[in-house]
Formats: C-alpha cells, sequence, structure tokens
C-alpha cells in the first residue's frame, strides 16, 4: 500500500499510455498517444481531494501538520493529541530554513474496514521562500485516532521532485561581477540577490547600443530538482528546439535547487541584428519519471530579434 | 571712344576663365541674375575691373595684395571686415566665373565707378558657391581707392549633391571626428563606399549602410534637408531616415546627422537595404529657407536627387527567405520562399502588421498581465511569478479570484477584472485566512498547532519585486 501511494510519480505517467494503448481504438490510439507523449517526463499526481488544511478531515490536517513540523523539526508546539508511534525517517528531506510552509494538499485518505479507528492518507506540503524558492514533501502516513489521541504509527517521507521547474534569467555585465567564481556568494538567496542587484533590467535593452559586451547569463530555477535531473542551459539562434551552444556553461547545485551561468559576448539590443539570439534553458528528468526522460525545454529567453515588421528594407504601404 | 564702349557695355558679363571646368552645373540661386548677360573677352574688358576685382578676392581670402605690379589699390576703413567671413577663406577654391551685372563708370557716376556682380567660385571636389558683390571706388591720381565693398553669399535654391553608401561595418565611432572635416570625409568616403563599378565587391543580402549627402552647394544653415527611402523613383515618398542616437554621436537636435562644412553640408543616416535586392530608391529632399534669401518665401520641398539602392544583380537573400517562411508558418502568403522581397512578400508583412495590431488590440498586453498577477500575489493567490505571461497558474488563480468575488470564472482578464483588481484593497496580513488552494492553515484550537503562511518582510517584498524587474521574459508557459 505504501510503496504503491509513494510511487505515485512513477508510475502514473506509463500507466496512463498503457491504458490509453490498451482501451482506445486504433484509428484514435496514435493521436492519443501522441498527445499523452507531451507528458512524459512529467509526474502527474491525482486529483486532490483537499487543497488545504482547513478543507481535510480534521485528523488528516493534524497528522499533516504533525508531518510538517517533523520535517521542519519543531520541538515545541507540536499538538499534544499527535504523537509518533516510532521513528519517522525524513532524512532525506532536507530544506533551508527560509524555505516555509506555503500549502498542503490530500490525495488519499482511507479508513481501514476491520479496524476503522485505523486510516491511511497521502497528501503534499509545500514549501516556499521568501524570493519565490520552493519545493514539496509527499507523505505517506497511517494512524489510529481515539477520542483525545493520534497515534502515526508508520510514515514516510518523500521530497517531490518538480518536473516542471520554473527557470528565471537575469543578464549581468560581466564587469560587474568577481573575475573568480569561488568568490560569488555560497548560498541560493544570497546568489539571487547579488544577481539581481547587478542585473541589467530587460526594459533597458532598447537604449543600449549594440556592440556587443561581455555579459554573464545566470539561470536560476525556482523548484528543486531530483538528484539524477540536470539543467542546461544554451544559446541558440533556434527559435525551436532545444539544440543549442552549451559548452561553456558551469552549473551550482544548492541541494537540488540549480543554477545555471554562462558568459560570452552579447548584444541585447534588436537593432542591427541579422539573427535572433535565444537563451534556453532545458531541463532533462531525473529518474524518478520513468526510463524515458526526454530533455525539454523550460525556458526561452529572446536576448535580441529581428522584426520583419522593423526591416528598413519594408516600407508600409502608407507612404 | 571710351565713352562710348562703356555706354555699350553699360550691362555685361566678364569671363575669367581660370581654369576650364568642363560640365558646370549652374544652380539656380535665390537671388536671380541679370536676364540680359553680354559675353566679351576677358582680354576686352577694363583693366580697372580685372584689378578691382582680383583685389576683393585676394581681401575675401585675407591675403596681401600683390605690390608694385599694379597701381595700389586702398580699401577705406571698416571694408576689409565686410569682405571676410568668420570662418571661412575660400581657401581652396578657385574663382571660375565673374558675371558683372552693372557697371557704371566715373564719367556716369558723379566720379564714381559702381559695379555689381557675382562670383561664382569651385574647388577640387567639385562644391561650389555663388557671391554677390557690390563694389564703388575712384581713381585718385595712380590709387584705386574702394570706398564701398560688400559680398552676400547667394544659396541655390536646387542644389546639387553626391550620394555615397558605406557599409555600418566600415564605419567606427572614432571616424566620426573626422567628419567634421571635408577633405577628411572625402577622403574616407572614396576609400570606404561601395561602388556599383565594382559589382564584385558589393555587399549582398539586407545589411546596415550608412548613406552619406554630400551638397555640392553651399547651403544656408535654415535651409532644411532630409534623406528617404522609397519604392518609387519620382516624388518625394519614402520613409524618412534618421540617425540614432545609440550609434554614440552626441545627438544633433535633426533627425540626420549633419555636419556642416561651412555651409557644404554632409548628411549622415544609417538605413537597412538591400544593394542586391529590391530596388528602393534613396531620396534626397531639400527645402530652402528664408533666412538668408528674405526675398523669398520658405520653399516647397524639392527632390534634389534619386538615387536607386540595387547596385548589381539582384540575388535571393536568405534574410528575406527567412521571412517568408516564418510568414508562411504563420498563416500568411508571402508567395514563394525565394528570397526575393516582391509585391507579394510586400502585402504579407503588410497585412501582418494589420494583423498584429488587431490581435494586440484585443489581447490584453504583456504588462497588463503582468499587473494582473502582481494583484493576485498582493491578495494571496498563486499565478506563479508575475511575468507578463498568461500561463495555466495565471489562469488558474485568475478563475479561483473570479469565483472568489462572485464573477464568471472564465479565466481571462476583462476590463471588470482589472477594475476590481486595481480597486480593492490588498489582503495582505498573515493572520487572513486564504480560502485558496494552499494558502489555508489551522487556527489555534484548544491544543493544536497553527499552521500559518508567513507573509513576506518588507525588505523581502522589496527584493522581489527588484527581482521581478530584473528577470527576463520567459517565452515558454510553464503549466
Amino acid at each position: 500500500m505504501f510503496s504503491s501511494l509513494c510511487k505515485y510519480r512513477y508510475v502514473i505517467p506509463t500507466l496512463t499510455i498503457f491504458l490509453f494503448c490498451g482501451c482506445a481504438g486504433l484509428e484514435g490510439q496514435i493521436q492519443k498517444f501522441k498527445q499523452k507523449m507531451d507528458q512524459l517526463g512529467q509526474i502527474t499526481l491525482p486529483d486532490p481531494i483537499a487543497v488545504s488544511l482547513d478543507t481535510m478531515p480534521k485528523d488528516a490536517a493534524q497528522v499533516t501538520t504533525a508531518i510538517h513540523d517533523k520535517i521542519v523539526r519543531i520541538s515545541q508546539g507540536t499538538s499534544k493529541h499527535v504523537r509518533f508511534g516510532k521513528a519517522i525517517d525524513a532524512g532525506s528531506f532536507l530544506i533551508d530554513k527560509e524555505l516555509t510552509f506555503s500549502g498542503a494538499e490530500l490525495y488519499h485518505y482511507k479508513t481501514n474496514i476491520n479496524n476503522p479507528s485505523d486510516k491511511t492518507i497521502a497528501g503534499k506540503i509545500d514549501f516556499e521562500g521568501p524570493l519565490g524558492r520552493r519545493t514539496s514533501a509527499l507523505h505517506v502516513s497511517r494512524f489510529s485516532s481515539t477520542n483525545n489521541e493520534i497515534v502515526i504509527t508508520e510514515a514516510r517521507v518523500e521530497p517531490l521532485y518538480s518536473t516542471n521547474p520554473e527557470p528565471m534569467l537575469f543578464i549581468v555585465p560581466t564587469s560587474s561581477l568577481p573575475n573568480n567564481a569561488s568568490l560569488y556568494p555560497d548560498s541560493y538567496t544570497d546568489l539571487l540577490t547579488f544577481v539581481s542587484e547587478k542585473a541589467v533590467t530587460p526594459s533597458s535593452r532598447v537604449n543600449m547600443i549594440e556592440e556587443n559586451a561581455e555579459y554573464t547569463i545566470f539561470v536560476f530555477l525556482l523548484d528543486r530538482i531530483s538528484p539524477s535531473a540536470a539543467l542546461q542551459v544554451k544559446v541558440s539562434t533556434q527559435e525551436t528546439g532545444i539544440y543549442g551552444y552549451k559548452q561553456t556553461t558551469r552549473y551550482l547545485n544548492f541541494n537540488g535547487w540549480q543554477v545555471g551561468i554562462l558568459s560570452g559576448l552579447f548584444s541585447l539590443s534588436d537593432r542591427g541584428q541579422t539573427e535572433p539570439l535565444y537563451v534556453k534553458a532545458v531541463f532533462v528528468p531525473g529518474k524518478e519519471v520513468g526510463k524515458l526522460r526526454p530533455p525539454r525545454l523550460i525556458g526561452r529567453y529572446m536576448i535580441h530579434n529581428i522584426d520583419p515588421t522593423q526591416m528598413r528594407y519594408t516600407i508600409s504601404s502608407s507612404n | 571712344m571710351r565713352l562710348q564702349r562703356i555706354t555699350i557695355c553699360s550691362i555685361f558679363i566678364l569671363i575669367m576663365s581660370f581654369c576650364a571646368v568642363t560640365g558646370t552645373a549652374t544652380s539656380a540661386v535665390a537671388t536671380e541674375p541679370p536676364e540680359k548677360l553680354i559675353s566679351i573677352d576677358p582680354g576686352n574688358a577694363p583693366p580697372d575691373l580685372v584689378m578691382v576685382i582680383s583685389a576683393i578676392v585676394l581681401e575675401m581670402r585675407g591675403q596681401a595684395q600683390p605690390k608694385g605690379k599694379w597701381p595700389e589699390i586702398v580699401f577705406t576703413g571698416g571694408i576689409t571686415k565686410g569682405l571676410l567671413e568668420p570662418q571661412f577663406r575660400y581657401a581652396g577654391f578657385r574663382l571660375l566665373q565673374t558675371m558683372v551685372d552693372e557697371y557704371l563708370p566715373p564719367e556716369m557716376n558723379n566720379g564714381v565707378t559702381k559695379l555689381k556682380g557675382h562670383l561664382h567660385f569651385f574647388d577640387a571636389a567639385k562644391r561650389r558657391t555663388l557671391v554677390s558683390l557690390e563694389i564703388k571706388y575712384e581713381f585718385v591720381s595712380d590709387k584705386i581707392i574702394i570706398k564701398k565693398a560688400e559680398i552676400r553669399p547667394l544659396f541655390p535654391l536646387r542644389p546639387e549633391l553626391k550620394l555615397f553608401i558605406v557599409p555600418a561595418e566600415r564605419v567606427t565611432k572614432n571616424d566620426f571626428d573626422i567628419f567634421s572635416n571635408n577633405a577628411l570625409t572625402m577622403g574616407f568616403l572614396l576609400n570606404n563606399c561601395v561602388s556599383a563599378g565594382k559589382p564584385d565587391e558589393i555587399p549582398k543580402g539586407i545589411r546596415d549602410y550608412y548613406v552619406f549627402a554630400c551638397y555640392l552647394d553651399r547651403l544656408s544653415p535654415d535651409d532644411q534637408t532630409e534623406l528617404r527611402l522609397g519604392r518609387i523613383s519620382n516624388g518625394l515618398q519614402g520613409e524618412k531616415l534618421a540617425f540614432r542616437a545609440s550609434d554614440g554621436i552626441a545627438q544633433t537636435g535633426h533627425n540626420l546627422l549633419h555636419f556642416d562644412h561651412s555651409g557644404w553640408r554632409v548628411d549622415i543616416a544609417r538605413c537597412r537595404i538591400s544593394l542586391t535586392g529590391e530596388k528602393l530608391y534613396l531620396k534626397a529632399i531639400f527645402q530652402p529657407g528664408t533666412k538668408q534669401n528674405k526675398e523669398i518665401k520658405l520653399g516647397e520641398p524639392y527632390l534634389a536627387g534619386v538615387f536607386p539602392t540595387r547596385l548589381a544583380r539582384q540575388v535571393p537573400d536568405p534574410l528575406v527567405k527567412k521571412t517568408q517562411l516564418a510568414l508562411i508558418r504563420a498563416g500568411y502568403d508571402p508567395g514563394p520562399a525565394d528570397g526575393f522581397m516582391g509585391n507579394k512578400t510586400h502585402q504579407a508583412i503588410d497585412q501582418f502588421q494589420r494583423d498584429s495590431k488587431q490581435k494586440a488590440a484585443a489581447e490584453p498586453t504583456r504588462d497588463q498581465i503582468k499587473m494582473v498577477q502582481a494583484a493576485l500575489v498582493e491578495k494571496g493567490y498563486k499565478p506563479g511569478t508575475p511575468d507578463g505571461i498568461m500561463g495555466g497558474k495565471t489562469r488558474r488563480a485568475i478563475m479561483q479570484y473570479q469565483h472568489d468575488n462572485a464573477m464568471p470564472a472564465d479565466g481571462k482578464i476583462s476590463a471588470s477584472l482589472l477594475k476590481k483588481l486595481t480597486a480593492s484593497k490588498p489582503q495582505r496580513t498573515s493572520t487572513v485566512q486564504h480560502a485558496k488552494k494552499g494558502k489555508s492553515q489551522v487556527v489555534q484550537q484548544g491544543e493544536s498547532r497553527t499552521l500559518t503562511v508567513s507573509a513576506p518582510s518588507p525588505k523581502q517584498q522589496r527584493l522581489k519585486t527588484m527581482i521581478t524587474s530584473k528577470m527576463w521574459p520567459n517565452e515558454v508557459a510553464i503549466p
């Protein structure tokens, strides 16, 4: 039971494809398969039965709160009515102190028919930092509730790595950065703060001269990704596709929150450009999504563009 | 005999040919020369007239009068100053023509000789200028006393110009330092301009070029000039070319960059054209001013020059091909993607422009979406990062907000939604219980612990605002 619930994220994408292949008619199979192929490499959670603590059954909310407290190691203030029957292993789920509770969902709530006081729940607890950094924990808990007390007899907590991480791109003049990357701030939040202070504002590009200048591009992932997943930052003149130049990109990994850093000579101005230039953030899913892990474009940023309508070549019809 | 000759020549023209210049263009001038012109052999001109005009030209150039050769010519006080222009000495210019339109001998003018005429100067670069002249002088023993001498530059109503096209990459910022000097400018242009006589060296495809319009005639400071790019050769129609501030040169207050070489103007504009593609026309438009020619009104704009842009055989342009393919992908019909800019391609681009405008008017702008996202975040909803992109998170957050506020939950940005979002006060407090997904808390009940969503501190909020403003917009919608 536990293992099957915990493996939601492993099973669902594959299962969906097999269901479609098995049930649908041959005519529609290919089309539907193609549609579902888009979901490959992603975790699809089941529909929640409660999307907040106050809409959960009271005992499920109390257990979820206790699990949360265990994760963030709050010793004080834990409900006197909830205790753990045995120690749970939440050690694999390490988060910074700055990440705080931002929500909870419940996917499974089942009462044992033979013993109504014995219940099993599965849910998700979300954490978010002040600058938008976030992660989630998936938990499955078995507990017995009596009139005055809830005893969590078994619980399992695992990090729920994002398969749709959200990237943020900043462009910083290289001259304003330390020469040695080892001198960069050594925490995600400090680096993000440092970079955003030095970064150029996208709207300022219209005033920029078109000569190339040395810039460093930072791509931060707001979401935590699994150790087997990867972020790739590439530069390309092609709008479509996931390919591009990536040989000089360096990566920093802050306990699952990755940052891609790429330096080079760029022009941020649209003017005088004969080729558009894109920075692409490509995500390679981790092992948690199964054997098929197709890389996916999660971010495309137009550094400069050629606009056919702005070309001097074209004269508007009003002339 | 002498009196008879003077009477006949009361109005005549004297041509002093110092050099043989072929193809001399005569520009119409603001002050028209006399209609009745008589050419005579310079050898037959009165010697005093030749001597006086030579002396005037020497004075205009700031040079000393020759001594011993001719009778002494004396300028009475203050006259010399009137012959000098503050910053121009006609250096390098040769006197090509002297046109005399009034010559009154002393016998007819109380002993004073009166002369009115024009001086026509040329230089090696075929620049030219016309100066009106009015002189009064008399003979005293063996001297010529000049009592009055006035010159006035005359400016053409129909100036001529030469046009040079230089690939943008050949012009550096430092080159602009030399453009204030005419000789250096001409040298630069002759070395770097694209020549139709060398078709193999003409760059292919759409590129950036600097266009230099070098006027051969001296222009008045209030004459107006501009450069346009048009599809048809006749008429003044065309897109006005400009010089961009981003080219690193100080703004001149004009759309064009003007270099004024003592009245000989060089206009510089930058444009994006193909010298091997569609035939367009660079047009120099001239509009005479009134400052120096008060007797005339501000003239109508005049097409001073038309120059086709295609200097070599047309070849397919990869950029045009890319544009055509993009238009085809977007559902337009630019004709075959052959790399030639034809009528169909033009029409497709025009249609694309019109559609883009309509689409932009119908759909919320990126700023509007960003504003809605920011307002939703402020109210405790989760539309994702305020990036101005309408993604799934934003749509869901809008639906949730609409549902909570008894509005039709269609997930679309409407005027009523914007009004509601901007009118209502933010609910930014950690103690408020949010009904939205992921924002609920357990309120303290008995010994139960309370889980709260902590609101960011003002410092964190400022930091987040700064981060949002520095983020580059992501074109990929995050589900």
